[in-house]
This record gives structure tokens, C-alpha cells and sequence, in this order.
């Protein structure tokens, strides 16, 4: 029995290793949900192929290979660099760290979750989803630019044939008139509350579908705004149609995309994702640059500025005229300049400050061999 | 299919343009990514290129927000009879949007759509021109994935990615000395003080114009290599403002 237990134990050993590999390799490349993903450069998920370069204990802060890569392709001048020092590229890694931990503090701050980062985000759905139809439907389908061109407006034709748009009849005899009245080669600006005696306000619905509706004030604008020689003779249907083609197709192809389900596709998600950390990183920014902003109204301020002009007038304020003689911008007339480059100091100041800070204790991980 | 009924009026958003005041920097203009309120919805309605739109993106029925799309199309009749010679321009400009002696940050954030074709060409996204004497000065583009401007010789200013929106301040103290200094998502790409900063041919102001403009279309003969791989382009753009400080200029810092 107890040689039987032993030869247990030896078979089930191999066994139990090769399960806690297995386990801690999970473990180790676990994908990190999408919206929970916090890049700046590259949304690849970390895996064997893409390995962690650097982490941060305790944060949520992630740098895969892939990631690093692009930042350092992303940079001035990276496609004339010569190959990078590995000294260099530590340096350029600490830069990215940088940025990823305003990121990480961002996040912190809950910048994602303020009302301007979340509209600027459901404007962009709007653009991202009208380009996931277009490559759904056209991308793959195209071989020659012609073709991808032919094939996208067919897309959006028939996106715009299929949908029922209601239009009002009042007020299509309505814009017929005004434009009428007015001579379709000036500018018509549709009065604040009516068009006129017994008229309908430029608020009236003049069309509607799925997507949305245009009225009459939004119909002139558009319209008036068009170059005269892409305007339809509205007095025909044919007209009336073809143009609220061109007003409409945008907001039919974002409703068709949502009726798809391309809202949740990958591409949609990671660029939406992407958008997010870049609004939340600069959220961070924007606060430091609000800081500096308001030291202008600080005692001692005007002192202050006067004091970094004299430590800078030969560097940065000293400059050849025409007939190469040196010459001193005079601080009273380039006042507001010399304010300007002073307050871009404090912020850049400022941010290396909030680095520091937001460093300070943590422990850093780096994967040196990736580097080399 | 159109149908014709009578139904109730909707209240829909308007478009918000207007100049604000904070308590330090000025905003001399800004601009939601609406085509009015500019000096131009398009700078050039000539012949062919106005094949090339400034339109406000989504309905009314999304709501306030707004983008200007600027799109683009090549058209080989056009070019064929302008013997290739045709420009291709989509742009609002601003006239006098900055005088010499004036410092000035014009910032804005720009989106390229994630089925844009990344090419070895000049594709504008805006540009500051002198006003009298007119003509071209200073473009800003994006060329493969990397954004460029022409001050005091090519600036290679850093990557720009698709489908994502781009922040970009560029401040320009025209003059003798001036200054020029360019911010990409918040960090600072470029910078010249004390240079020689004047519109060209004694003009004294400027105008911004921006949308697109493919200048590579304007005398090729395609095929002509990568030049003709997208033939209709697009640039998303919003948050438009003139300011008198970096951080009013800033598109993700308006107040």
C-alpha cells in the first residue's frame, strides 16, 4: 500500500506542476477587458506574443510590448531615428510611464465619467459607427479605389431607398415658398419664431424617419449653405428628395449600424475605449493647466514674471535684427507673450511635479529583456 | 420612398457658436463644428471642387453636438479640364483671425475615420494664409500617420491616430521676433522662439482655413503611386477657438 501511495504521489506531482503552469500562464495573460483597458497607443491584449513590459503594483497601470512600440513609432522624427540605445529606450519607456500614470490618475479622478468626456464620446460613436458599416459593407468587398467609392454610395443609397422618411406637406410648400421669395443664390436667414404672416416657425418638422427629423430652419440653413451649383431644384420631388438624401444619409447609416449591432462589435469598442483614455488622460492636463492659469491672479504674480523675463532675457529674449545687431524684446510691449511662455513653463512644471507625485512609492516593474 | 404626412412638430437643439470671456485668457473665436459662424463656409466654390463639402455631422436629433466633416472627392473630369491644374479644397476660413504683433493660439481636435487610407502625400487639415497680399503660407497635414507643418522648414510634429480624436494647439506670435510652438493630446512637439515670424510679401494679417484640402490631387495624372489609393477622404473637426492663452485654445479644457 504504501509503495502504491508513493508511485500516486510521484505520477500525480508532473501532474499538479503542469496544472499550476497552466494556471499561473492564465493567469498571467488573462485578457483585460476592453473597457477596462488603459492605453493610449496600442489596444492589444497582453499575451505570450505581447508580453508585459512594465506594470505598476497596486495600479492598474499594464505597458505591453505593443504598446510601447507604438508610442515610440508615434514620436517626432521615429521613422528617421537610427536604432535606440538601451539607455534611450529606458528613457523613452519612463516617458510613456509618465503618461500612463496621469492616465491611471484620471481614472482615479473618474475624468471618464464627466458629462464632456461622455458627449464627446456618443459624438464619436456616431462618426465610429458610420465607418464600421462602410468596412462591413464595402471594405473587403472594394479592389480598386474606384470600386470602394462606387460601393460605398451605393451603400448609402440604399440605405436611404429603404427608409421610410415622412415628409410634411405644409411645410415642404413652405420652403418652396421662402426659397421662391428669396432667390436661391442669396443668403436666406429664417426669421427667429415664424417665416411671416401665417407661416410656420422655423421649428416646424419638414422631415422625418428612423434617424431623426429637419426642419424647416434646419432645411434653409442647409440648403443656403450648399454651393449653388449642388443645390436641386427643390420644386420637383425628385429635388426635395435628392437633398434630403444629402441631409439625411449620414443619420440612416448611424441607424442602420445600430440596428446591426455594430455598436458592439471589437472595432467600435476599442476605438471608443481608446478615445476614453486619451479624454481621460487629458482631463488630468487640463486641471494643471487650469492651476497655472489662475497664478496669474496670485500676489506677487507680476514680480514673479518680471523675475523669470530677466533670468531668460538673454536666452530667450535677445534676438538679431535685420542688420544683425542683438536686440532686447522690451517687457511692457511683450508683455502678454512673455506671460504666455512664462505660464507654459509653470504648467510643464506643474505636470513634472504631478509625475513626481503620482511616482512617488510605487513599485515599478520593468521587463528589461524586452527592451534589448 | 417619400411619404407625405402631417404630423406635430419636434423641438430640436440648436447650434451654439458664440465668444466667451474667462477670467484670464480671451477666446477672440470658437466654433463648435458647426459651418456657420464662420467668415466662409467654403473658401472655394470653384468649378469641380465644390465637389469638396463643409457639412455639420449628425441630425438635429442627436442632440447639441455637432463635428464639421469635411470631405473631399477626386474627379478626374475636373482635373482633366483644368489640365490637372484644378486644387481641392473643402475648407471655412476665418478672415483676419490674427494680425502681426499678435499672439495667438489656434487650437482644434480632428479625427480621421477609421477607414482612412494612411498615404505618402499631403492631405491638409488647415492652414494660415497672409490676406493681402493673399496666397499660401503655412499648411498643417497629415502625411503616412504623422502630422506635419511648414515653419521655418518641415516640423514633423508626431503620430495621429485613426478613429481616435487629436487634440492640437498651434501658437503663433507673429512678428520679428516671434514665436511658434505646437501641442499634440497635451504635450508640447514643437517649438520656435525668436524667429522670424511674418506673413510673407508685407501682409499683416492672416486667415485659418480649415476642412481638407488634398494637394497631391492638383497636378497628378493618376495612377500616380499612393496618391490615388482613397479617392474620397474625410477629417472630422470640432472644437474650434482662437485664444489668447494655451490653456483657452486647448479643445478638451473649454470652460
Amino acid at each position: 500500500m504504501e509503495i502504491l501511495r508513493k508511485m500516486n504521489r510521484i505520477r500525480s506531482l508532473p501532474a499538479l506542476l503542469l496544472i499550476a503552469g497552466l494556471l499561473s500562464h492564465i493567469l498571467c495573460f488573462a485578457e483585460t477587458p476592453l473597457e477596462r483597458r488603459h492605453r493610449l497607443y496600442d489596444m492589444a491584449p497582453v499575451s505570450p506574443a505581447n508580453p508585459v513590459v512594465a506594470s505598476v503594483e497596486g495600479t492598474d497601470i499594464e505597458i505591453p510590448l505593443s504598446e510601447y512600440r507604438a508610442y515610440v513609432a508615434s514620436l517626432p522624427g521615429a521613422d528617421k531615428r537610427s536604432p535606440l540605445s538601451l539607455a534611450r529606450k529606458r528613457e523613452l519607456l519612463a516617458d510613456l510611464l509618465n503618461e500612463h500614470f496621469l492616465l491611471w490618475e484620471g481614472y482615479r479622478q473618474k475624468i471618464d465619467q464627466r458629462e464632456a468626456v461622455t458627449k464627446m464620446l456618443e459624438q464619436t460613436k456616431i462618426i465610429l459607427l458610420e465607418s464600421a458599416l462602410t468596412e462591413t459593407e464595402v471594405g473587403a468587398k472594394a479592389k480598386t479605389p474606384d470600386e470602394e467609392d462606387k460601393l460605398a454610395k451605393e451603400l448609402r443609397s440604399r440605405i436611404f431607398d429603404k427608409a421610410d422618411i415622412f415628409v410634411s406637406n405644409e411645410a415642404y410648400d413652405e420652403v418652396r415658398k421662402i426659397i421662391r421669395a428669396k432667390n436661391t443664390s442669396t443668403q436666406i436667414v429664417p426669421a427667429a419664431t415664424t417665416n411671416g404672416a401665417g407661416t410656420l416657425p422655423k421649428g416646424y418638422v419638414l422631415a422625418k424617419c428612423k434617424a431623426g427629423s429637419v426642419t424647416i430652419g434646419d432645411f434653409l440653413s442647409a440648403y443656403t449653405q450648399a454651393p449653388v451649383s449642388s443645390r436641386p431644384n427643390i420644386e420637383t420631388q425628385q429635388g426635395m428628395v435628392e437633398f434630403l438624401k444629402q441631409m439625411l444619409e449620414d443619420s440612416l447609416m448611424v441607424a442602420e449600424a445600430r440596428e446591426r449591432g455594430l455598436e458592439k462589435s471589437e472595432a467600435v469598442r476599442e476605438k471608443m475605449q481608446l478615445n476614453r483614455n486619451v479624454l481621460t488622460r487629458m482631463g488630468v492636463l487640463d486641471e494643471l493647466s487650469d492651476k497655472a492659469s489662475a497664478m496669474v491672479k496670485k500676489p506677487g504674480f507680476e514680480a514673479d514674471l518680471r523675475r523669470w523675463y530677466d533670468d531668460h532675457r538673454k536666452s530667450r529674449y535677445t534676438y538679431q535684427d535685420s542688420t544683425g545687431k542683438e536686440q532686447v524684446v522690451p517687457f511692457a510691449e511683450e508683455h502678454e507673450s512673455i506671460q504666455n511662455d512664462y505660464l507654459e513653463n509653470l504648467m510643464e512644471q506643474m505636470r513634472a511635479e504631478k509625475i513626481n507625485s503620482l511616482r512617488k512609492g510605487q513599485k515599478i516593474q520593468i521587463n528589461e529583456k524586452l527592451l534589448e | 420612398m417619400m411619404r407625405k404626412r402631417i404630423f406635430l412638430t419636434l423641438a430640436l437643439a440648436t447650434t451654439t457658436f458664440g465668444l466667451s470671456i474667462n477670467s484670464y485668457g480671451t477666446v477672440f473665436f470658437q466654433n463648435t463644428g458647426t459651418v456657420s459662424g464662420w467668415s466662409s463656409p467654403n473658401v472655394n466654390p470653384v468649378p469641380g471642387q465644390d465637389k469638396g463639402t463643409t457639412t455639420q455631422v449628425s441630425s438635429p436629433s442627436f442632440g447639441g453636438q455637432h463635428s464639421l466633416k469635411a470631405t473631399q472627392i477626386y474627379d478626374p473630369a475636373y482635373s482633366k479640364r483644368t489640365s490637372y491644374t484644378g486644387g481641392y479644397h473643402a475648407e471655412v476660413v476665418l478672415f483676419h483671425a490674427e494680425s502681426v504683433g499678435q499672439d495667438r493660439y489656434f487650437g482644434q481636435a480632428i479625427m480621421l475615420p477609421s477607414d482612412w487610407l494612411f498615404h505618402n502625400t499631403n492631405d491638409t487639415f488647415q492652414q494660415f494664409s497672409p490676406e493681402n497680399p493673399s496666397g499660401p503660407w503655412t499648411l498643417n497635414w497629415v502625411q503616412n500617420n504623422h502630422l506635419f507643418i511648414n515653419v521655418h522648414g518641415h516640423q514633423d510634429l508626431g503620430a495621429i491616430q485613426k478613429g481616435v480624436w487629436t487634440r492640437v494647439v498651434a501658437r503663433f506670435k507673429l512678428g520679428n521676433p516671434g514665436t511658434f510652438e505646437y501641442w499634440v493630446n497635451g504635450n508640447k512637439v514643437a517649438s520656435l522662439p525668436n524667429i522670424s515670424l511674418s506673413p510673407p510679401n508685407g501682409a499683416t494679417t492672416i486667415r485659418w482655413s480649415t476642412g481638407i484640402y488634398c494637394t497631391a490631387w492638383r497636378n497628378h495624372i493618376p495612377p500616380d503611386g499612393d496618391i490615388f489609393n482613397q479617392l474620397t477622404r474625410t477629417i472630422y473637426h470640432d472644437h474650434f477657438r482662437i485664444a489668447s492663452t494655451y490653456a483657452e485654445a486647448e479643445p478638451a479644457n473649454w470652460h
